[in-house]
């Protein structure tokens, strides 16, 4: 009957339901603190327990505090916040809720908190109950929109909105948004009377369609937030009052240990006015690697993966970085303790050991040598150079080699290539044979080791007649306020500040403020027509939107006392300022190692940390220590044998990208490549022949008087060493060189120069003029010897080594068959141009 | 009592309580409101989850990214639609990452499938919003917890009483004393246009829900009863407007369409949908040759009222050169009561006033495109001297009356084009105004629920009240 088929349905739909509820709880209790659970905790008790906060004062109606508890075991810190139970004396003041604790009533009670057999008494106070506590438009809606992701780059936060609603990106003009919100749209985005109908709760809960997706759950804290601002009647007040800044407990740095791999945290807001909120329910948190470690909406971090990442904490316009480290336990691992040359190989391995990673071995003495030419001069070593080095018996051998090649000429001017690069120096931009001059300048500075500080200070106090001074010519190449502002913070400060210029950086504690400021410094920096660096007496840069005067950046007083460029050079270079040193170390390590301990190497901020701390402040306080000797410090790493790796990886290392367990396979750059091809076929001759070449004709022109035209411009390209590509002062345009990534030198970004192999790379090699026509030019240079001797000669020149008796063999055999042997040497030499070995560092 | 008389009883007791046959699951009533409100966010035109759409039957019937048949005709079990809003894993149930639906709400879909599937509608691809028909609105409370903004008023003839619109109600209010004497409910959640007929005996108004449903009524001022839903739109409705001979009837939605219908018999006329932003302000000629639509696309376009068939577009509002340049939307376009001339206002520092027809004469062609947009054209300009946005505009006689989001409202002349007035006194943005020449009143209205009546001989403020049931002598805050 159908009454009875009914009561089968709902019999059926009510076990449904009840055996739903009785699953596990969802564990995406975002937003509320997971309900209490009393996990056991380990046979181990802690030594101590730390509760924060140590005691509680709440004084509004929807106060809490979000509670971090750390146990203490054999002096390695636990969070034990999850495993903690909170008990209120008197749940008429102060309730519990997982790990916050909420105001109730006025009055005075005890909090208990008992974990690992242990309990600590937190007092609590609580005032102000009964005075309304409206939601704060300034300091809780705004903060959720953000949370939300309402107002990021992507969405409404975009500089037209989206769909028709505008709001500043993460916030940082309140104003904007109290219009968006309200007034604007014809009262279309609120309704008052009914808060759960206003569009700005429908659409981010889907109850109407939303391109931007599911964005609100009825759980989340923010649910609340807007539910009750709009219900309070929509208030957009802005009172003066700012965050001033967030407090994070426990702090800027967190270890993980398997399996205790949670921490829970607090965040506290500071106000101009002198008040604190906890905050943690409406910050925003973010991971900088959500594969290795997550962060839940209400501040709880968990490890995933062994490595490091950073948990990013953003409230209003104020933006923190924790940093997160999750060791786990790998199977079968033991320390190897392999050799440590030196204090870089301490610190690479400490971090190494940490993270349960082995080193790989050193590299062999062939692989070493073509690396170390490579790296430090641009160019491979010649055949007899490896002859010589491969037969040395000499146990220093390869210590002497790099204090060789630090004193190379080849080696000031590859160094000067590469700032070059970044200092966009291109007869382009600087004409009249003001590139040459500039790079003159930057090749003779590395030449004799000008410690780093002098460097940068007389760039940037730069001034006098371009076609005469050649550091003013850092200020012709970048001749606008915006230019000198993004430049020098790139190169110097490893900071990208370009986002500064229209709002706060969103992932940064970088404001316009600051990039006005450094703009500031060079407002009175003044390029004339024809080419004159001078200060003028007068020039101010203002804020765009508040048009306030900017105070330079780096000044101590005001805006008048000189040079304000020399203040900020000062600021720059006095030990311990946090960017100078640990920028330009970081990037000769990545010059050598092929990643920076930051990477990307300009773009430093604490959402960005470095793989390894200690060997980065190490490094950077060497560098200061020394007197900002660049030499010193390549000298170190060098000689490391973190530096000298193999690229092969263990079992223990192959899935290491960032911590320096082992070698990466690089490619050559393209002007590397370019001269490598070269040398290799002979059609350029290696630098001491060269130099032989050039000190000839220099003879020969003065002994002609001088007055050969053609023979000065042949010997000023000499000079220039302009037939390498490696070793010029700017770049020649050419199809080879585009296609293997020579950056244009129009920015001051290393992301300019193109790493990655490419499929046009490729085809180059493989069919382009190039290659072909150098390994013609070989093949004519090789020709001349016997087999065995070409084939030998060719091997060491192109891959540092000796052939092997295979390889000798196949080569050979290919040679005697061969109807035209000329050919046959062409096609030999194409053969090794294209193998992985030579275009690659491994 | 005899086992016998036992079990007549109880097989008595049993055929009472035989349920009486009930009625097929209709689609459009009971099904298409589940669908828009639970589903259609995810699984809709644009933002369609998984390659599957449901915003109309046909979509709904056809299987997305998964090949697997949402729904078998008399067969729940083996449609993968309602296999997943029954199901109790999580991972997949839905809707996904939320509640799922009641229980009855899933019954209600697993007897329509079960009973076949039927769509009750004439076209199979209609969006499932215009099956649902016009929304029967609730009461409204008699106390309101909160001001609303007033977006619209009108004064009845006879100039003592003035309409405001409210919360799903207008309001009625007397202009003398401010005391609430009517309301008029069971009308749209937000009211955003409001016009009297000349008899006064019918008020037209625009509304609706935004962001969902848009919808443009009569209501008849003797009862205060909706007697007619003209038309229902995808997105609220932000203007309305009679024609001068009151025959015809003229609305614009949030949705971008333009719709013209025929006053006594109700029939839709014609639609446009050539604007590409909300349709803002409406407005016929003195003649009822042309309709004008302004919108926040920045340009304010004419057509023919009698056809729909677009006669000009004017671009004053935005300019890429010139004396006259800037780009602003444009709030509200009033037609001059008796002789060929357009006003229109908006973003920017002008109220423009311009004629249609040597609008289209002066569009030209390209050939002489840098010229005229050098050029002013005819066009003339008041500047108003607000700091913000206008958005109210009125043009009733010889005066010009337009608000802004700076609080004021200004009053012009139309021979002189110069400023008679400036009223000072609202604190927030001011929508909406209407002006009662013989009464020589203009009564204002803001988004903080406040309304204020002028006198507009003397410039002196009459009276302020907020339009708030329950509240009404309370001082309006700023928010």
């Amino acid at each position: 009957m159908r009454v009875h088929r009914i009561g089968r349905i709902v019999l059926a739909l009510l076990l449904c339901v009840t055996s739903a509820s009785a699953a596990p709880p969802d564990s995406r209790h975002n937003g509320s603190p997971h309900p209490n659970k009393m996990r056991p905790l380990t046979s181990v008790l802690p030594d101590r327990i730390e509760v924060f906060p140590t005691e509680v004062s709440l004084s509004s109606k929807r106060a809490y505090r979000q509670f971090v508890v750390t146990g203490y075991f054999r002096g390695e810190a636990r969070d034990l916040t999850q495993q903690a139970v909170l008990r209120s004396a008197n749940a008429h003041i102060a309730s519990v809720r997982g790990s916050r604790v909420l105001a109730v009533g006025d009055g005075k009670a005890d909090l208990t908190v008992s974990v690992g057999g242990r309990l600590v008494n937190v007092p609590v106070t609580v005032a102000n109950t009964a005075a309304a506590d409206p939601v704060q438009f300034k300091f809780e809606t705004l903060a959720i929109l953000t949370k939300q992701g309402c107002a990021t780059g992507s969405c409404h936060g975009s500089p037209h909105g989206k769909g028709g609603f505008s709001l500043s990106l993460f916030g940082y003009d309140p104003r904007i948004d109290s219009v968006s919100l309200t007034r604007d749209g014809f009262n279309r985005r609120l309704n008052v009377m009914e808060p759960n109908d206003s569009l700005i709760m429908k659409k981010p809960l889907l109850e109407i369609p939303h391109v931007g997706g599911k964005r609100l759950r009825k759980t989340d804290a923010g649910y609340q937030v807007l539910r009750d601002w709009i219900y309070e009647g929509a208030h957009v007040d802005l009172p003066k009052t700012d965050c001033t800044k967030i407090t994070i407990t426990p702090g800027t740095s967190r270890l993980l240990h398997a399996p205790n791999l949670k921490q829970q945290l607090s965040v506290v807001a500071t106000y101009s006015d002198g008040s604190t909120r906890d905050v943690s329910a409406i910050a925003t948190y973010e991971s900088s690697n959500a594969n290795l470690v997550k962060v839940e909406p209400d501040g709880l971090i968990t490890g995933l993966e062994r490595g490091q990442a950073a948990i990013s904490v953003r409230y209003l316009d104020k933006f923190e970085s924790v940093f997160v480290t999750v060791v786990q336990d790998v199977p079968g691992f033991t320390w190897s303790h392999p050799p440590e040359n030196n204090i870089v190989d301490k610190l690479v391995d400490a971090k190494l050991k940490q993270l349960q990673y082995l080193p790989s071995g050193v590299c062999s003495d062939s692989v070493f040598l073509r690396r170390i030419y490579l790296d430090l001069t641009g160019l491979p070593p010649t055949s007899a150079q490896v002859r010589a080095f491969l037969q040395d018996k000499h146990t220093d051998k390869r210590a002497q080699l790099i204090d060789a090649l630090l004193n190379t000429e080849e080696f000031a001017r590859f160094q000067a290539l590469k700032k070059a690069d970044l200092m966009r120096v291109s007869p382009r931009t600087l004409k009249a044979g003001r590139a040459d001059l500039f790079a003159r300048w930057l090749v003779d500075a590395f030449r004799k080791n000008m410690p780093y500080d002098q460097f940068a200070r007389t760039l940037l106090t730069a001034q006098g007649d371009s076609t005469q001074v050649a550091p003013a010519n850092y200020f012709v190449a970048i001749p606008t306020m915006e230019e000198r502002t993004e430049m020098t913070a790139q190169l110097f400060m490893g900071t990208r500040v370009e986002c500064t210029k229209c709002h706060n950086h969103p992932f940064e504690n970088w404001t316009m403020r600051d990039y006005y400021s450094i703009g500031a410094v060079f407002a009175r920096t003044e390029v004339t027509k024809a080419g004159m660096v001078q200060l003028a007496n007068a020039g101010e840069v203002q804020h765009p939107t508040t048009h306030d005067v900017m105070t330079p950046w780096g000044s101590a007083t005001g805006q008048n006392s000189g040079d304000r460029r020399a203040a900020f050079a000062d600021w720059l270079t006095k030990p311990g300022n946090p960017f100078f040193a640990h920028v330009e170390v970081n990037r000769m390590w990545a010059d050598l190692m092929g990643r920076g301990i930051v990477n990307p190497v300009d773009d430093f901020r604490s959402s960005n940390p470095p793989a390894n701390v200690p060997l980065l402040d190490t490094l950077a306080q060497e560098f200061e220590r020394s007197g900002y000797d660049r030499k010193r410090i390549l000298r170190l790493i060098c000689n490391s044998r973190t530096y000298q790796s193999d690229t092969q990886p263990n079992r223990f290392n192959q899935t290491d990208e960032a911590l320096f367990s082992h070698a990466r396979i690089r490619m050559l750059t393209a002007e590397q490549l370019k001269d490598a091809i070269g040398l290799t076929t002979n059609a350029l001759l290696p630098p001491a022949q060269f130099a032989a070449e050039e000190q000839k004709l220099r003879e020969k022109f003065m002994a002609e008087g001088g007055k050969s035209e053609t023979m000065k411009q042949e010997l000023m390209r000499m000079e220039g060493r302009m037939q390498y590509a490696t070793q010029r002062p700017y770049p020649e345009p050419s199809t080879f060189n585009t296609t293997f990534g020579q950056p244009q030198r129009e920015t001051a970004c290393t992301c300019e120069r193109q790493n990655s192999p490419t499929l046009l790379e490729a085809l180059e090699l493989l069919n382009g003029g190039t290659a072909h026509n150098m390994a013609e030019v070989g093949a004519r240079h090789f020709a001349t010897m016997t087999d065995t001797a070409l084939i030998e000669e060719l091997y060491l020149s192109a891959l540092a080594r000796f052939p092997t008796p295979k390889e000798q063999a196949t080569a050979q055999r290919f040679l005697t068959r061969a109807a035209n042997r000329e050919n046959a040497i062409t096609d030999l030499v194409w053969t090794v141009l294209n193998t992985q070995e030579f275009l690659f560092q491994h | 009592m005899t086992w016998k008389t036992f079990g007549a009883i109880l097989l008595l007791l049993s055929l009472l309580n035989i349920t009486p046959a009930q009625a097929d699951v209709s689609f459009s009533h009971e099904i298409a409101p589940i669908l828009l409100k639970r589903c259609t966010g995810c699984h809709g035109e644009r933002t369609n989850q998984g390659g599957y759409r449901a915003h109309n039957f046909q979509s709904l019937m056809k299987a997305g990214a998964s090949g697997l048949a949402p729904v078998v005709a008399g067969q729940p079990m083996a449609s993968a639609l309602f296999q997943r809003i029954m199901t109790k894993v999580e991972a997949i149930r839905m809707p996904k990452s939320d509640d799922p639906l009641s229980a009855a709400q899933i019954e209600l879909v697993r007897k329509w499938i079960a009973e076949g599937a039927k769509y009750d509608a004439a076209d199979r691809a209609a969006p499932l919003t215009s099956l649902l028909g016009p929304r029967d609105h609730p009461a409204s409370p008699t106390v309101y917890r909160a001001a609303v903004p007033v977006m619209a008023l009108a004064y009845l003839p006879g100039g003592k009483e003035i309409a405001v619109g409210g919360y799903y109600e207008v309001t009625v209010w007397k202009v003398e004393t401010g005391a609430l004497v009517k309301r008029w409910q069971h009308l749209p959640e937000r009211i955003q246009a409001m016009a009297f007929s000349k008899d006064g005996r019918t008020l037209l108004i625009g509304g609706g829900t935004p962001g969902e449903y848009g919808e443009v009524s009569l209501v008849d001022t003797t009862t205060g009863q909706r007697t007619k839903v003209l038309d229902t739109f995808n997105d609220i409705v932000l203007t309305a407007a009679f024609s001068p001979d009151g025959k015809r009837i003229a609305a614009g939605s949030a949705d971008a369409a333009v719709r013209v219908y025929d006053a006594s018999s109700h029939k839709r006329l014609w639609t446009a949908n050539v604007h590409s932003d909300w349709v803002t302000g409406v407005s016929f000629s003195f003649d009822g040759q042309f309709l004008a639509s302004s919108s926040r696309d920045m340009t304010v376009k004419v057509y023919e009222a009698e056809s729909g068939s677009l006669y000009t577009t004017y671009n004053g509002h935005n300019r890429q050169i010139g004396k006259y340049q800037g780009h602003a939307p444009v709030y509200a376009v009033q037609f001059a009561p008796d002789k060929l001339l357009a006003y229109s206002a908006g973003g920017g520092q002008w109220i423009q006033i311009w004629n249609p027809v040597q609008v289209k004469a002066e569009s030209g062609d390209a050939g002489d495109m840098e010229e005229r947009f050098a050029k002013a054209g005819h066009t003339q300009y008041i500047p108003h001297g607000f700091t913000k946005d206008a958005f109210g505009l009125l043009v009733r006689g010889n005066q010009i009356f337009a608000t802004s989001a700076d609080g004021q409202i200004k009053q012009f002349d139309t021979e002189t084009l110069s400023s008679v007035r400036t009223y000072s006194g609202h604190t927030d943005w001011v929508f909406a105004l209407d002006y009662d020449p013989i009464v020589h009143h203009l009564t204002t209205g803001a988004y903080n629920g406040e309304v204020r009546v002028w006198d507009t001989q003397t410039g002196m403020p009459l009276l302020s009240f907020l339009a708030q049931p329950g509240h009404e002598h309370k001082i309006a805050s700023s928010h």
